[in-house]
């Protein structure tokens, strides 16, 4: 039997509202994920490319943007180095699987934990990212598909734009910043309102 | 006291009144107002006092310039000092008082201050009070600061909120007039995308004060309003203008209204970063210096336009207009128009071809005139050249010396001002950074020319950022060219004339600053503070400088002015924090067990970004009670601690042992799998920069743990080696810190209580044995397993996949349960380092080598490594040098302190080293500590001093070895 | 707030980075004798006008790079990844 695996990274797994209520209150939602980052060995991208396209059917991008097919995602880090975006029921495997299809050509490292993955959307998501972000968030600056690591509440976050023409965003974040990144976004939005839906537990 | 508003005209609505109380006299106004408008319309002549003589003071500007009418806003928490009055909109129930008078704004007792004028002269501070010396604490400090008075700041916490907003444009517009307009529908309908920013409620500058206009501003307004990307920000000052085109702005959300409406921030700090700058900030009026030109009734010309045409207030009875250009004649019509009973123009050149047109509707024209001085009820005029004053009944004096390019904005940007003799004044010269001036703010005046000044400008900034489009939209036509001014600074007659008012700075000390010796222009701005107050003295800047040119024997031009920084107004640091106060003032990192901490009592305190248990109080504890209780559980049975703030690092890769091996002084090349080792790393030069035990899990895969501090710092150090350094070594690594949660088990029944949760794993001390890394699952979650210890006791660490960490902490403490396990906090923990004696924090303190932290021999013998070479340096490699030891008191009664320094003998002042850590110790029931002392190794077992001057201690200390508690090691490996 | 341009992530506000100094300073081999890592970590020229810096991107793309700047206008004229050379002089 295996344990349960409390996946939401907020402490009262209770969904949430709070600020002005008005008509275009910003969504924040936590989307458990599995999260692989792969490293290429010295001299092993083409190789790790190749993989992750014949595996995953992923075509990791290039700086700045975000791949996607079915239910995965390729989200674009460094140099060599890319974050693997996965439903969250294949934290057990994934990691493992990938370790072995990529043993010599890129270092594996489970990262599920490590991040935490919070959606957010609304009319004025910009209006609230702007607040906490230097970054030009405007759609001709940052398309549906782009990504960056940049500052976000004065913590490190991957931020990438899902598809789709109301603004929606994905923030990537150290789960240990997790909290305090959700005071800040909610902080910020509290003039256009609030709400936020964590994870439920996921089941044994 | 009559109302001075007129029966009709201006911006204001007239249907609703405002009631606000000025100095505890309650009043009204309508919306629209200004506090200043409608203290004027309620006939308010007298709104303050001089900074330095006290003198009585009026409102003389009707915007950001005002030097005067500065004024206390609101009560309590949202008490606000030095308020321009001109700048605040009226608002129901605002309460508004004078500043710097004493005891009442009509009878003020230091207005004595201005008979005792010489010994108040510039500079007066350094002459005056430098003797006798024990005056200044008893009277002359008390006397300033009471005098010295802008108003009071509030005392309590203020109870707004204020946020930051990074907004990104093509095209930033800064300010709103006919130039400002016609840029940003240009730039817009180009397709750029463009932010336009106005300090005032209402868009339109200069627009708002010519109804000959209003269509063309209303179709403007229209225009700007369609455009999608248009941004139009009203309320909004930009005051700085900083590198890479990046500007910061203050707006005021909720200024205008008695407090913030829930969920709205007071104001709001903006920053733009912008493709392209056009910068129409207008211009400003100058003052003419002048006897008497400080009076109540002394104002800009331009202002009392605004009051007239704006606010439909005629601040006076009967007038005299004083100007050496033509804009002054606007003024004098519209006073003409409301209908006071005598409109007189003086004009300082000889001749005016306007002089016909105003005399037509009533003005007195006087060519060829100065002003000589005013007392507040009359005006003393005089033919130019001559002695012989006229006096003329007159309560209002408008001044216009001439515009002055509002040139700030530019300046700061990078760009050189320039001499424009025309205009008498500066102009911004060559950009420097991507921006352009447009309108008044070049000295391009009129509404016309401004307008079409501005298109072009708002056309080539669209352009430079990579949108092309001809303006398609009708500009005003450009209006009749004026008559040259003539440039005029002062009228030479008896009394105070007034370059500065805030400071309270007259010509005669620009001049006696230049007899001082304080020549330059800068010297002269800080040895007189001109130009130094709150309204940045832009009135009178200028003609100071002019002052001092003469003094000079030079021209204006040639003096230059004071460079401009920003902020072009006043800024509440509030503001400027945002919400980046209180519990947001930095990220606060909350571990995987934070929640676990909570519910259980934890005393949770903040270290560094962290948020940890300090302890876990049971009820009654007091002081240290729980911390000992923690210890003597880890001591005698076991207990579990969250140490996930601990740096965690995966290193994998072929040259990975490499790697390492070059990082830290120790190698790792030499681990064996399934194996960990502490190891310590070097700074280049040769100081300890971090340490830490690093597992290798496979052949080519270690995990490095780092102190909880340098988390980030050592990443990067490896980074920088791996990425610039060695770029030939294939190694990846990257951060997993959060991945895992960790928790240290430890005491000398960690082993049976984890051998009662953990499954695949075998604890046995043959099989798991001292410095053994393995894996294994509790409640079913796959865990890392280290057995390592910094208690000094028998002990693991457990990493877990932090989702799950409370569920194998449970675990863990339901295993324990048995044998008394107790969570311990960071109290606990410490104590215990301190009698093992492991440095941390406050020995690795960016001072100690290896060798001064008795690590010395870790040192491998060859092989690259980071710091060795120059950790060989004569003074890092003295014997003498202060090294770690133990200390406890030779009285065990007696309590140590870190800090307090070593001496060989009580009084000695030669310092040997110091405390660096200290704690009561549950095994030796006293004191104990570690230090840094010289020659500590040759000193154990010799009795010195722990002297602590601050608490008047000196406390006999025996010097021990640092390991206060099983120096042989056997606990760990039992 | 400086913009530096990251060869990688485009141009980024400078809280995104951590400074290091100069970067026309390399780590002598390790026999190379004290003096010469004295030299390494001690010693600067500290120009007025263009130099070549190490700025970590730490907030974004985590690389080491090397950035040209005037220390006189902050202008930046180029910048590269950490394992790349810029370009040989700018005017």
């Amino acid at each position: 039997m295996s344990a349960p695996d409390r996946r939401s990274r907020f402490p009262a797994s209770q969904p949430r509202q709070g600020g002005r209520s008005g008509d275009a209150p910003l969504t924040i939602v936590e989307r458990p994920a599995t999260l692989v980052q792969v490293n290429a060995r010295k001299g092993r991208q083409a190789e790790l490319v190749a993989a992750i396209a014949k595996t995953l059917a992923l075509a990791l991008p290039d700086a700045g943007r975000t791949a996607t097919a079915a239910d995965m995602a390729a989200l674009w880090l460094q140099p060599g180095s890319w974050l693997i975006e996965a439903p969250a029921g294949r934290r057990g495997e994934l990691p493992g699987t990938l370790a072995q299809t990529l043993n010599g050509i890129a270092a594996v490292v489970d990262q599920s934990h490590g991040r935490c993955v919070i959606e957010i959307s609304g009319a004025e998501a910009r209006a609230v990212l702007a607040r906490l972000c230097r970054l030009d968030l405007h759609e001709r600056a940052f398309a549906a598909g782009d990504s960056a690591a940049t500052l976000v509440g004065h913590v490190s976050c991957l931020i990438h734009r899902t598809g789709g023409e109301a603004p929606c965003f994905r923030l990537v974040v150290g789960s240990t910043f997790a909290e305090w990144l959700l005071h800040e976004l909610t902080a910020a939005a509290a003039s256009y309102g609030w709400r936020f839906t964590p994870a439920g537990e996921a089941a044994a | 006291m009559t109302s001075r508003r007129l029966p009709s005209g201006g911006l204001i609505d007239r249907s609703k009144t405002i009631r606000f109380s000025f100095d505890g006299r309650e009043l009204s106004g309508h919306p629209g107002d200004t506090l200043a408008s409608a203290l004027l319309a309620n006939g308010v002549r007298l709104v303050g006092r001089s900074f330095k003589y006290h003198r009585p003071r009026g409102i003389m500007t009707a915007g950001p310039d005002e030097p005067n009418a500065l004024v206390e806003l609101r009560e309590g928490a949202r008490r606000e000092p030095n308020s321009k009055a001109t700048e605040i909109e009226l608002h129901d129930g605002l309460v508004s008082r004078s500043q710097n008078r004493w005891p009442s704004l009509a009878f003020d007792v230091l207005a004595l201050n201005a008979l005792a004028g010489k010994a108040l002269s510039a500079g007066f501070y350094y002459k005056t009070f430098m003797w006798p010396k024990r005056f200044w604490e008893k009277l002359y400090e008390p006397l300033i600061r009471r005098a010295a008075g802008l108003g009071r700041a509030a005392t309590e916490a203020d109870p707004d909120h204020y946020e930051a907003m990074h907004a990104h444009c093509d095209v930033l517009v800064v300010g709103s007039g006919p130039a400002g307009l016609a840029a940003a529908r240009a730039a817009g309908e180009a397709g750029a995308r463009v932010i336009l920013c106005e300090r005032d409620v209402l868009i339109g500058g200069g627009l708002l004060l010519c109804p000959d206009h209003q269509a063309w501003h209303a179709d403007m307004l229209a225009a700007l309003r369609a455009l999608p990307n248009v941004e139009i920000l009203p309320r909004t000052n930009v005051f700085g203008y900083y590198d890479h085109n990046l500007l910061g702005a203050l707006e005021q959300v909720a200024d205008h209204r008695r407090e913030p409406g829930e969920h709205e921030v007071r104001q709001r700090y903006r920053t733009f970063r912008a493709r392209q700058v056009v910068l129409a900030t207008g211009a400003s009026e100058r003052l003419i210096a002048l006897p008497g030109n400080d009076r109540p009734g002394v104002m800009m010309a331009g202002a009392v336009l605004a009051y007239l045409r704006r606010f439909g207030v005629a601040p006076g009875e009967n007038a005299v207009v004083f100007t050496n250009n033509d804009s002054a004649y606007d003024t004098a019509l519209a006073l003409a128009e409301a209908g006071l009973g005598r409109v007189t123009l003086a004009d300082a050149r000889p001749q005016s071809e306007l002089a016909g047109v105003v005399a037509a509707r009533g003005v007195e024209v006087r060519l060829g005139t100065e002003v000589a001085g005013f007392d507040g009820k009359s005006v003393m005029l005089r033919q130019r050249g001559s002695s012989i004053g006229e006096p003329i009944v007159a309560d209002l004096l408008c001044l216009s010396g001439g515009w002055n390019p509002n040139v700030q904005l530019a300046s700061q940007s990078g760009a050189k001002t320039q001499w424009n003799a025309e205009l008498a004044s500066h102009v911004p010269g060559e950009p420097v950074q991507a921006e352009r001036s447009a309108g008044a703010a070049r000295g391009i005046f009129g509404i016309g020319a401004a307008a079409h000044d501005g298109a072009r400008a708002g056309e080539a900034a669209a352009s430079a950022s990579g949108f092309e489009g001809k303006p398609g939209f009708a500009l005003p036509h450009i209006g009749r060219s004026e008559q040259p001014l003539v440039p005029f600074w002062e009228v030479k007659a008896d009394g105070k004339s007034f370059v500065d008012l805030q400071h309270d700075v007259t010509t005669e000390d620009i001049r006696l600053a230049h007899r001082e010796g304080y020549a330059h222009i800068e010297h002269a701005k800080r040895y007189t503070t001109h130009a130094m107050a709150t309204d940045q003295g832009k009135l009178g800047s200028l003609v100071g400088a002019a002052i001092l040119a003469e003094a000079r024997g030079e021209p204006v031009e040639a003096v230059g002015v004071p460079t401009h920084r920003p902020y072009t107004m006043p800024v509440a640091v509030g503001a400027l924090a945002g919400h980046a106060s209180g519990a947001h003032f930095q990220p606060i990192r909350r571990t995987a067990l934070h929640d676990w901490h909570l519910r259980n009592g934890a005393a949770m305190q903040p270290t560094g970004a962290w948020l940890r248990p300090f302890f876990y109080p049971k009820p009654g504890e007091t002081g240290w009670e729980p911390i000992f209780r923690e210890a003597r559980a880890v001591r005698s049975a076991v207990g579990i601690c969250d140490v996930s703030t601990l740096g965690k690092i995966d290193v994998q890769g072929p040259d990975a042992a490499t790697f390492l091996d070059r990082l830290y002084i120790n190698n790792f090349s030499t681990l064996a799998v399934g194996k960990c080792r502490y190891g310590v790393m070097l700074r280049e030069d040769g100081i300890v920069f971090d340490d830490g035990t690093t597992s290798r899990l496979g052949e080519d895969h270690f995990v490095v743990t780092t102190t909880t501090g340098n988390a980030a710092p050592v990443l990067e150090h490896m980074e920088f080696h791996a990425q610039t350094v060695w770029p030939e070594l294939d190694v990846q690594f990257c951060s997993i810190s959060d991945q895992w949660a960790q928790m240290a088990v430890a005491g000398p029944k960690s082993r049976e209580t984890l051998a009662a949760a953990v499954e695949g794993l075998e604890l046995a001390n043959e099989a798991f044995p001292f410095m053994a890394v393995g894996e294994g699952r509790i409640a079913g979650v796959p865990v890392r397993l280290f057995r390592i210890s910094f208690s000094g006791e028998l002990a693991y660490e457990v990493a877990v996949p932090s989702s799950q960490a409370e569920t194998v902490w449970e675990a863990i403490l339901a295993a324990g349960k048995p044998f008394g396990i107790v969570p311990y906090g960071l109290e606990a923990m410490s104590l215990m380092r301190v009698e093992k004696g492991h440095a941390a924090g406050p020995e690795l303190n960016g001072q100690t080598t290896a060798a001064d932290l008795g690590m010395g021999r870790m040192m491998k013998k060859a092989g690259d490594v980071i710091g060795r070479v120059l950790a060989g340096r004569p003074g890092l490699a003295d014997p003498g040098r202060p090294r770690l030891v133990g200390i406890r008191p030779v009285d065990a009664a007696q309590r140590l302190r870190g800090g307090a320094h070593i001496v060989g003998e009580p009084g000695s002042g030669t310092s040997l080293g110091w405390i660096s850590s200290v704690t009561q110790s549950i095994e030796h029931k006293c004191w104990i500590g570690l230090a840094l002392v010289e020659n500590g190794e040759s000193l154990k077992g010799q009795r010195l001093f722990a002297v602590s001057p601050l608490h008047e201690e000196s406390v006999a200390v025996t010097i021990t070895s640092p390991h206060h508690v099983d120096p042989e090691n056997a606990r760990v490996r039992a | 707030m400086h913009l530096i341009p990251c060869p990688y992530c485009g141009e980024r506000p400078q809280d995104e980075f951590h400074y290091r100094g100069d970067a026309t300073v390399t780590r002598p081999a390790p026999d190379a004798g004290e003096q010469a890592f004295y030299d390494y970590v001690y010693t600067r020229a500290n120009p007025r006008g263009w130099h070549d810096e190490w700025w970590h991107h730490y907030a974004g793309c985590r690389q080491w790079l090397k950035v040209r700047r005037n220390t006189l206008t902050h202008a930046v004229a180029a910048s590269v990844g950490p394992a790349d050379a810029l370009p040989e002089a700018t005017p």
